[in-house]
């Protein structure tokens, strides 16, 4: 086994065993679990089937007609009454749960009055009422123009160029959905980025980088950190879109009303391609800092800070929601730092221009070249700088030296205990 | 074809010049000690041999080249910033290390089993590197040195932080891998112990070549540079002496180059209420060499190396 993929495997091996990890792998998805359970247990729970009374002393109501229903469609009983107090002994001994009088003066004063005792109706029976009341005030209009009013109408909004579109019905999930995705994509790169750091700073703390940089290259060196990192951090991630993906097809099994999802390719596809470059260009960050702090501690109050430059979209989500192609994200997509977590929310609002895409995705990809390179030169100044403080002024001058490899621009004494 | 040789290496950090013009060579299977005061320059020199400082000018060959990513697997380094995974197992880290040097797991497991026990570490070797002394991790890393039996080993003080017992220890290790072939650079301020070990030494101080040689020329070469006397009374302060010690009821006089012991007799000659047993030329100790060099170059140059 190469010395990378060495270093890469000790990595990795060293975080999934940790019980950090493994709570945090597995504590979320059960959490998550445990919000869906919540969450189909109160919707099955408000999809009360008992039937539910009306008193019509309007006679809107009189034809009767039952509204036709699709296949599979359920619904729930409606049962006229003509007597008020009938109906509240039913609803008084449980047999329905819930009556709705309609005035006389209904075609004028469109008000109902609803009884009912702790639960207000379900949606079901809100919706089969509704019905049965459009089916009956549409009684006079033919069979077929009747139908086109009752159902919902099937629109498709499709951008200009044809890149976009969404169709009714489809429901708010699918909107939502990439943008939770984004956000928790993001924030693996970020936590895969603070392992390096800490991955580095502790390297330096118990003062084996010495051994370290005299059995492989730094590069196999950082980079067999960052690749099993990153490891740990697709590991979580695929655990999480499984828990995922097998709650919502749960879901979506036991309920019927939940909504259609569909894959977001064009997504994944804007995903996949910002990913590597953006985990990068943290990477080169956090190991620029780990080499530069004293103590792994210090690295991560630093970290903590760019963690939320690189979060600065997601503090503007509201401006995304209501205006995703605002001036103001149109710059966060073209700044190296936030144009993946900008253009991954802006994704499922907006149809992003091609050029705004070519230009943000250009320029992410130089900066994290910028940082790897960076990055090498701050390590090989700083990997011996044990017990001192790393000064811009000298970080500066490592950047601008350009004649040697390594070749460290400092007292003898700041480089390790000469001797 | 010499194992090492530095070929007058200079390197300077900012206004201060590191290593000036430093040139040794240290031959196949023998035991070389890299010397100076503290400030020397001599763990940037061995940086230097192990390609993590490039010299500003001069050449490095090892192994009869330049350093290669296969010549480090032929390298064992004991760095005198001691540090290993603390929070890790003993036999994990070392493992890992073994590994990275290019060894097979299997081979790596056998050898590692073998070393613990030598080292009175294998009962320890489930424990992590953190709960154990000093000395133990001390010694935990020699193993990382040697596991992958290296040809040469470059040593940084090997013998600090140990007890008199893991001290002879580490010294008979030392030996073995002299007589197994393979070639020790070894720097330490524990002069007895290069007296007891090293063929040859370079002795570097202000980042300067200031001796070079085999360890027996050398000692000839300072004869002369240092009495013994026995006798009454107060012998410190003599003209012309530069360390003076006291041993039972000897005193041992290190004395400036340039003078000669015939300058000390007369200086004695002269002073009151001292009574002389014994006056005697010594065979220097490396100690005395050292201090009389080092002293010497820094009168020279009129710099307090503190």
């Amino acid at each position: 086994m190469g010395k990378f993929w060495l270093v890469a495997k000790r990595e990795f091996l060293l975080r999934v065993r940790r019980r950090t990890f493994l709570v945090a792998t597995f504590a979320v998805p059960l959490g998550f679990a445990a919000l869906i359970a919540v969450g189909a247990s109160i919707a099955i729970r408000s999809e009360d089937k008992l039937p539910i009374g009306y008193v019509d002393n309007s006679g809107v109501l009189a034809p009767a007609i039952a509204p036709s229903l699709d296949e599979g469609d359920q619904t729930v009983e409606i049962r006229a009454y003509q007597d008020v107090s009938v109906a509240q002994t039913d609803l008084e001994t449980g047999d329905i749960q819930a009556y709705i009088v309609l005035p006389e003066d209904y075609r004028q004063s469109q008000q109902v009055t609803v009884y009912y005792w702790e639960d207000k109706p379900s949606d079901d029976a809100w919706e089969a009422f509704n019905d049965f009341l459009r089916t009956n005030l549409l009684v006079d209009l033919p069979e077929d123009r009747r139908q086109l009013v009752l159902k919902e109408l099937a629109w498709t909004v499709r951008s200009v160029d044809g890149r976009r579109q969404v169709t009714a019905g489809i429901g708010i999930l699918n909107l939502i959905l990439p943008f939770i995705a984004s956000f928790i994509f993001y924030l693996s790169v970020m936590t895969s980025g603070g392992y390096l750091l800490q991955a580095v700073a502790d390297e330096k703390e118990n003062r084996t980088i010495e051994v370290m940089v005299t059995s492989l290259t730094p590069e196999q060196f950082i980079g067999g950190k960052a690749a099993g990192l990153l490891a740990v951090v697709l590991t979580q991630l695929t655990v999480w879109i499984i828990t995922i993906v097998i709650a919502l097809i749960t879901a979506a099994t036991m309920l019927e009303s939940f909504p259609t999802l569909s894959v977001p390719w064009s997504f994944l596809l804007v995903v996949t391609l910002y990913f590597l470059p953006t985990f990068v260009l943290i990477a080169g960050i956090m190991t620029a800092i780990g080499v530069m702090v004293e103590e792994a501690k210090q690295g991560n109050q630093i970290a903590g800070v760019i963690n939320l430059v690189f979060m600065a979209p997601w503090f503007l989500s509201t401006l995304i929601f209501t205006n995703p192609d605002h001036p103001v994200l149109v710059v966060l997509t073209m700044i190296p730092f936030s144009a993946f977590l900008t253009t991954a929310m802006r994704w499922s609002m907006t149809a992003i221009p091609a050029w705004q895409l070519v230009v943000s995705w250009l320029l992410l990809v130089a900066s994290a070249g910028f940082s790897l390179w960076v990055s090498a030169r701050i390590f090989r100044l700083g990997m011996l700088r044990y017990g001192k403080q790393f000064s811009l002024r000298t970080t500066l001058g490592t950047l601008r030296n350009r004649r040697s490899q390594i070749k460290p621009r400092a007292h003898p004494a700041e480089v390790g205990q000469d001797g | 074809m010499p194992t090492v040789e530095v070929s007058h290496i200079h390197k300077s950090f900012g206004p201060t010049q590191a290593v000036d013009d430093v040139s040794f060579r240290v031959e196949r299977g023998e035991i070389f000690g890299l010397l100076g005061p503290n400030g020397a320059g001599k763990t940037t020199t061995i940086r230097i041999i192990l390609d993590i400082f490039k010299p500003d000018s001069g050449q490095v060959s090892v192994l009869g080249g330049s350093l290669d990513e296969t010549k480090k697997n032929r390298i064992g380094y004991l760095p005198e910033e001691r540090g290993l995974y603390k929070d890790q197992k003993l036999e994990t880290v070392l493992l890992y290390l073994g590994t990275l040097k290019g060894m097979e797991m299997s081979a790596a497991n056998e050898r590692l089993g073998e070393w613990l026990h030598r080292f009175d570490l294998y009962q320890h070797r489930h424990k992590k590197v953190q709960e154990l002394s000093r000395g133990m991790q001390q010694k935990a890393q020699i193993i990382a040195t040697l596991l992958h039996e290296p040809d040469l080993i470059i040593v940084d003080e090997p013998f600090l932080g140990l007890d008199p017992v893991n001290t002879r220890l580490i010294k008979e290790v030392i030996e073995e891998q002299r007589y197994a072939g393979r070639t020790i650079i070894m720097s330490t301020h524990q002069m007895y112990q290069v007296e007891a070990l090293c063929n040859r030494i370079v002795l570097v101080n202000h980042g300067r070549t200031v001796l070079y040689g085999e360890v027996e020329q050398i000692k000839r070469d300072f004869a002369g540079n240092a009495v013994v006397i026995e006798g009454q009374g107060d012998f410190s302060d003599l003209p012309g002496v530069l360390q003076t010690r006291r041993e039972n009821s000897d005193w041992h006089l290190a004395l400036q180059p340039g003078n000669n012991p015939q300058d000390v007799f007369r200086a004695l000659a002269t002073r009151e209420g001292i009574k002389i047993e014994r006056f005697e030329i010594a065979e220097p100790s490396l100690d005395d060499i050292f201090i009389s060099v080092v002293k010497g170059d820094d009168e020279v140059e009129g710099v307090d190396n503190g």
